[in-house]
């Protein structure tokens, strides 16, 4: 009897080789989906990272050009202050000097670099320098991001507002009034002066105090068509008197012209050095169409005498105490064309109109104290007479206890207006820089492709 | 005879482990995609709402002046001659509780959708100038006083069917250069 043949083994065998081959298949598709996911998600998350990198290089390029126009902006206020070795750090050529600075590290892999162009070395009064930043920033792996800013600087002035009182602003007066007019509309200094008129006047003028109590603001009945400045204090204002634009409503401050965010710093003034020593004063002072310089320990005119300034006057007046003095019916003239600076660290008395500024613009007649906070200096006006010049006299307590008209600025300690005087803001002065440093006037970064351009053969160096 | 075969009771299990292997397959894939696409949208949200605040803050620090019409609409005066004046504005839905967009509009041009679908907590800020250095700058109450600005917004974005993801973004406090303000 024949036994049954077993099986073929290769036909049992068949079966799973195929199935181990679907597994295979099976697996390797999953494995590529996967990794079509996982290598989609990289791809996004190093999008996403390389995103961060640039902004994160751009805001460093940013601050970089930044800082730069800073170190451009320092180096000529202390080119201001009188340091000699101003650009000694720069290249200059000519008029203009250039500026490199590397080794910024803001990571480990990324490093900046700052390039300044600065245009002119030597600037006068009224010039307006322009500062040109270019900032580099690379990381590794990666282009390097660029950032161009442009800024244009002009000298800061004290005289920004027409009243700035440090500490106390006082109005006593139920009549005391406010505006301002533009002397120099044209930005022209060789132009004629436009005097004050009525119909000029405008309503744009500012008021400032940095009194850090209520109590020392006291607005009362004073008609201010203007703004107003305060460190922070909301003021009170009687029922006659307001703060707003021509027109407003009495008893009240529009809130659209009141801010609280004044401040300001008021370094003290040294007298310039020199000048022909005075004795005792004639009739006039200067020579027509001349600078000249005077040192004299004070200035005292009685009676009905006149002393006129001739030509372009600065005068020194020494007396730590009683500085000036003009009593009665004398008086200080400064006839058309003719200007007088005063550099005064003692008292200050002007009565009825003894200071007589005949020139239409109030910069003509420029007082700056050189007093010290050691002992508070006092400029007293008196009288109704019209007054017309620019005072600087941080550490001064002025009174004006008139009548008459006041043109110009002053900047003071503290302010009180016991009269009901009409005072004139200057808008011209906004551009009366002596003393003060330069601050930017205008701030741009540079994308436009054809700006960037125009610029770049200046500052890449 | 016929070739050996699976029993039925072999067949079911293999068919019950197949289908929890599959599941487990199938919901991998559907939490990677999910996720894929809310990473997507992550994104492109960070893209546009970036992009957005660097047009803001770039026209902020140009602008010479501000005309402020509430929080969630100020215009940005330029320095003379340096271009046109540009408001920046959130504009709600017609449902007040549904995303509007932020729009940068500048007087006869098409509105520009920065984004386009942000949550109506929109908020413009506006500040004075900090009493000193190392304090935060008081909020304004005025044009006039006003010198930094702020803008916050958190884009929403929906994709299909998923829950909708949405980004909070604070800009800068961005100072206007231009604007003189306390003097």
């Amino acid at each position: 009897m024949k036994t049954p043949r077993p099986a073929p083994c290769i036909q049992v065998s068949v079966t799973p080789a195929r199935r181990r081959g679907s597994v295979l298949i099976v697996a390797l598709l999953i494995a590529a989906i996967v990794a079509l996911v996982l290598g989609s998600y990289l791809s996004l998350n190093l999008g996403t990272a390389r995103l961060s990198q640039r902004t994160f290089d751009r805001g460093g390029a940013f601050h970089l050009a930044e800082a730069g126009l800073e170190e451009g902006l320092w180096t000529y206020n202390r080119m201001l202050s009188g340091q000699p070795d101003t650009w000694a750090d720069w290249s200059v050529d000519g008029d203009a000097a250039w500026r490199r600075i590397e080794g910024f590290r803001l990571t480990a892999a990324t490093t900046g670099t700052i390039k300044i162009y600065a245009s002119p070395v030597a600037p006068d009064e009224h010039a307006s320098p322009t500062l040109v930043a270019l900032a580099t920033v690379r990381s590794a792996g990666g282009a390097p991001v660029t950032q161009m800013i442009e800024t244009t600087l002009r000298r800061r002035t004290y005289f920004a507002a027409g009243l700035v009182a440090r500490q106390r602003l006082v109005f006593r007066g139920r009549n005391t009034t406010f505006d301002s007019w533009n002397s120099d509309p044209d930005q022209n200094s060789a132009t004629p002066a436009v005097p004050y008129a009525a119909p000029l006047a405008d309503d744009t003028g500012a008021v400032s105090t940095g009194a850090a109590d209520q109590a020392q603001i006291s607005l009362n009945h004073a008609r201010i068509h203007g703004y107003l400045h305060t460190a922070g204090l909301t003021p009170d204002i009687g029922s006659t008197g307001y703060i707003g634009p021509f027109g407003v409503a009495p008893g009240a401050v529009d809130p659209a012209r009141f801010s609280r965010n004044f401040h300001a710093d008021f370094p003290a003034i040294v007298a310039p050095e020199g000048g022909q020593l005075v004795t005792a004063f004639g009739t006039s002072l200067g020579t027509p169409g001349a600078a000249t310089s005077w040192r004299a320990k004070s200035l005292v005119l009685k009676g009905s005498s006149t002393l006129t300034i001739l030509g372009h006057v600065t005068l020194v007046l020494t007396d730590p105490l009683d500085a000036v003095s003009i009593l009665g019916k004398a008086s200080l003239l400064i006839p058309p064309g003719s200007t007088l600076t005063l550099y005064v660290g003692g008292d200050i008395f002007i009565a009825g109109g003894g200071l007589a500024n005949a020139n239409a613009s109030p910069a003509a007649v420029q007082l700056w104290s050189t007093a010290t906070s050691a002992r508070p200096q006092s400029i007293h006006v008196a009288g109704n007479g019209s007054l017309s010049g620019v005072i600087y006299a941080p550490e001064a307590t002025v009174t004006v206890n008139g009548d008459g008209a006041i043109l110009g600025s002053i900047v003071a300690r503290d302010i009180t207006f016991t009269g009901n005087a009409a005072f004139h803001y200057d808008h011209a002065l906004d551009r009366l820089g002596r003393h003060a440093p330069y601050r930017s006037d205008g701030w741009r970064t540079v994308d436009d492709p054809a700006a960037r351009a125009a610029l770049l053969p200046l500052v890449d160096r | 005879m016929g070739r050996a075969a699976f029993t039925l009771t072999e067949v079911m299990v293999a068919s019950a482990l197949s289908t929890f292997v599959l599941a487990g397959i199938l919901s991998t894939f559907l939490l990677i995609g999910r996720t894929g696409l809310t990473a997507a949208a992550y994104a492109d949200m960070n893209t546009t709402v970036r992009h957005a605040l660097e047009r803001f803050n770039h026209d902020v620090r140009h602008a010479s002046d501000v005309r402020w019409a509430g929080s969630r609409r100020l215009t940005l005066l330029p320095a003379p001659g340096a271009g046109p004046a540009v408001t920046y504005a959130y504009e709600p839905a017609a449902n007040s509780a549904a995303p509007g967009r932020f729009v940068r509009l500048i007087d006869g041009a098409a509105p520009e959708v920065l984004v386009a679908s942000v949550a109506p907590d929109f908020a413009f800020s506006r500040y004075r100038l900090p009493d000193d250095a190392l304090n935060e700058p008081p909020p304004a109450a005025n044009d006039f006083e006003t010198k930094q600005l702020q803008v916050s917004m958190r884009a929403v974005r929906v994709t299909g069917g998923l829950p909708a993801v949405s980004q909070l973004a604070l800009s800068a406090r961005n100072v206007m250069r231009n604007k003189t303000v306390g003097q």
